[in-house]
């Protein structure tokens, strides 16, 4: 389900158990939080620590494209 | 010519009146027969002026009188049924109702800290607070003092009954707090502003008012606001609270059983003798479709579950149990996990209904307020509540197989939200720049467990609306509940009901 709040951006948001990180080939282009994308890339599975965020994900998409 | 067509409508009004209810020609139509069953199915109900000794009062977070409908029509479509004409458990004929007016004392539209607390203490109270005065000002902690009010539990507590209160919200959140709580703002779970000293933050008035013999059994979500943020949690999360007091030991200490998931809930002992402290997630436990039956107890089953510690007191209790996550799920504008917790919830009255007595118990259901939530037409009979509207056939019951479209061709949802995540609207360029057309929608799309309803203003979180909720009754007094009355009402036939000679 789409989260109606950004667990990034606000403090009192539950952090959802169903969240995977992306991480984009390119440099994103914001799009609008209610606006569907479609994401495709290489699946990761592990313990990863985001080294410029801190951000921990469990699963990544990597070298991902979306349209 | 005038004249003579009076007298012949004069002459057939006559012989309308004239006619026998069984001699007209619709008497012996299904319609018809139901309708004569149902008056005397009212006729039938017991007035019930003894006293109460338990009260067991069930609130389905957000469940207005629209949410309420969809819940219906899903459950009775899971049963195989077209789905308008279900009955949920508590819209049998046994039940009295009443329409609930739920504003604040200074909100049109309510929250739920209010709103419980109204049910809880027999007065209307201001936005974000739970159970102080209408002189107590949101936020600050310096209009605590003087301004606490008694709640039903402590007054129940004087007639040596227990308490008990369950909810599928973090037992922190503004529901199950209206039951023990005084706090001038209800975000201050586990922890208040520096310096203020006139109240605890939440769950320390939770364990503090266990340890007091108020409450007798609690039974969750919300662990984290009980340990300190050096806690590994029981399911390996961290615990939350600044102050790293660990209230689970606290409540251990004094003698309180603990769980914490199916398992160690199965092994609760319920004959009354050590009260129940019971956090079964971090924050709020799962949503009913997400629910696994080896993780987390369904709400009917804490239910029975409490019915069956609470019992043990010869002189009552007073239980008050939540579906907390049918807000949730209208919030995030995904209707059909919203209709699930619904059904849940159902499942819980019907439960308790199941295991007390009519005759000693009263029990209410009703919801402390409505969200943004609306229905779109015109939807043939059996068209799934959580899907596209199909269109009305021109033959028998079932809906046609052509989907209904709007003037851009595209067809809808029968449910939708007036605001939300799932805004139709998306931001453009300019800071103000929202603008939109619906996206191309299929059945498959629609009905999808993570779907989230089109919705017409931008926001993140859709929002609670004003309208009036229901309440539904049985047991002792429950006739008081009759007409359109105000939330704080609630709260009165209670303490009337238990106090009645």
């Amino acid at each position: 389900m789409p989260m109606a709040t950004c667990p990034f951006c606000e403090t009192e948001a539950e952090w959802p158990n169903d969240i995977i990180a992306v991480y984009t080939k390119r440099v994103v282009e914001v799009r609008p939080f209610n606006v569907k994308i479609v994401t495709s890339g290489v699946l990761e599975l592990g313990a990863y620590t985001d080294p410029a965020t801190g951000f921990v994900s469990m699963m990544r998409l990597v070298d991902a494209t979306y349209g | 010519m005038k004249t003579i067509f009076s007298t012949t409508s004069l002459a057939l009004i006559l012989a309308a009146g004239g006619a026998a209810a069984q001699d007209i020609p619709q008497a012996n139509d299904a319609w018809f027969t139901a309708g004569q069953e149902a008056i005397q199915a009212i006729i039938d109900r017991e007035t019930n002026t003894g006293r109460a000794k338990n009260v067991i009062l069930l609130v389905a977070d957000g469940n207005g009188v629209g949410t309420n409908y969809a819940t219906r029509l899903y459950a009775g479509q899971q049963q195989g049924k077209l789905g308008e004409e279900h009955v949920l458990p508590y819209e049998e004929p046994g039940y009295h109702s009443a329409l609930v007016k739920t504003y604040n004392i200074n909100a049109q539209t309510p929250d739920s800290a209010p709103t419980a607390g109204a049910m809880n203490t027999g007065v209307k109270q201001r936005f974000n607070l739970i159970n102080l005065g209408g002189d107590a000002i949101h936020d600050d902690c310096a209009t605590v003092a003087g301004n606490e009010l008694t709640t039903f539990a402590e007054i129940v507590t004087g007639m040596d009954k227990s308490v008990g209160v369950i909810s599928t919200a973090r037992l922190t959140h503004a529901t199950p707090a209206g039951v023990y709580a005084k706090t001038a703002n209800r975000n201050w779970e586990d922890e208040v502003p520096e310096g203020c000293t006139a109240q605890k933050d939440i769950a320390s008035q939770l364990i503090d008012q266990m340890q007091a013999g108020v409450v007798d059994l609690a039974m969750g979500g919300g662990r984290r606001y009980f340990a300190g943020t050096e806690v590994t949690l029981d399911e390996g999360g961290k615990g939350h609270r600044p102050d790293g007091a660990n209230l689970i030991e606290a409540a251990t200490g004094m003698g309180a059983q603990y769980a914490w998931n199916t398992e160690t809930f199965n092994g609760l002992n319920l004959d009354g003798s050590a009260p129940v402290l019971a956090l079964f997630n971090d924050s709020h436990m799962e949503y009913e479709a997400d629910r696994a039956e080896e993780d987390e107890p369904s709400l009917a089953e804490m239910t029975k579950a409490a019915i069956e510690y609470l019992s043990n007191n010869e002189n009552g209790y007073y239980l008050e149990i939540e579906a907390g996550r049918v807000d949730h799920a209208n919030h995030a504008g995904n209707a059909k996990r919203t209709m699930i917790d619904g059904m849940a919830f159902a499942d819980a009255v019907a439960m308790a209904d199941e295991l007390t007595d009519d005759a000693d118990t009263l029990i209410i259901v009703t919801a402390d307020h409505e969200h943004s939530i609306a229905f779109n037409g015109y939807c043939g009979r059996g068209t799934p509540i959580e899907g596209l509207c199909y269109d009305v056939a021109k033959t028998g019951e079932m809906h046609s197989d052509d989907l209904v479209l709007a003037d851009d061709g595209k067809p809808y949802t029968v449910v939708g939200y007036l605001n939300g995540a799932g805004s139709v609207l998306t931001k453009g360029e300019g800071e103000n720049d929202y603008s939109g057309s619906r996206p191309e929608l299929t059945q498959e799309e629609a009905t999808d467990i993570d779907y989230v309803q089109q919705a017409l203003i931008p926001k993140s979180s859709e929002s609670h609306s004003g309208e009036d909720v229901a309440v539904y009754a049985k047991g002792p007094w429950a006739h008081l509940f009759d007409g359109t009355i105000e939330q704080n009402v609630i709260f009165h036939v209670m303490n009337h009901a238990v106090t009645a000679e």
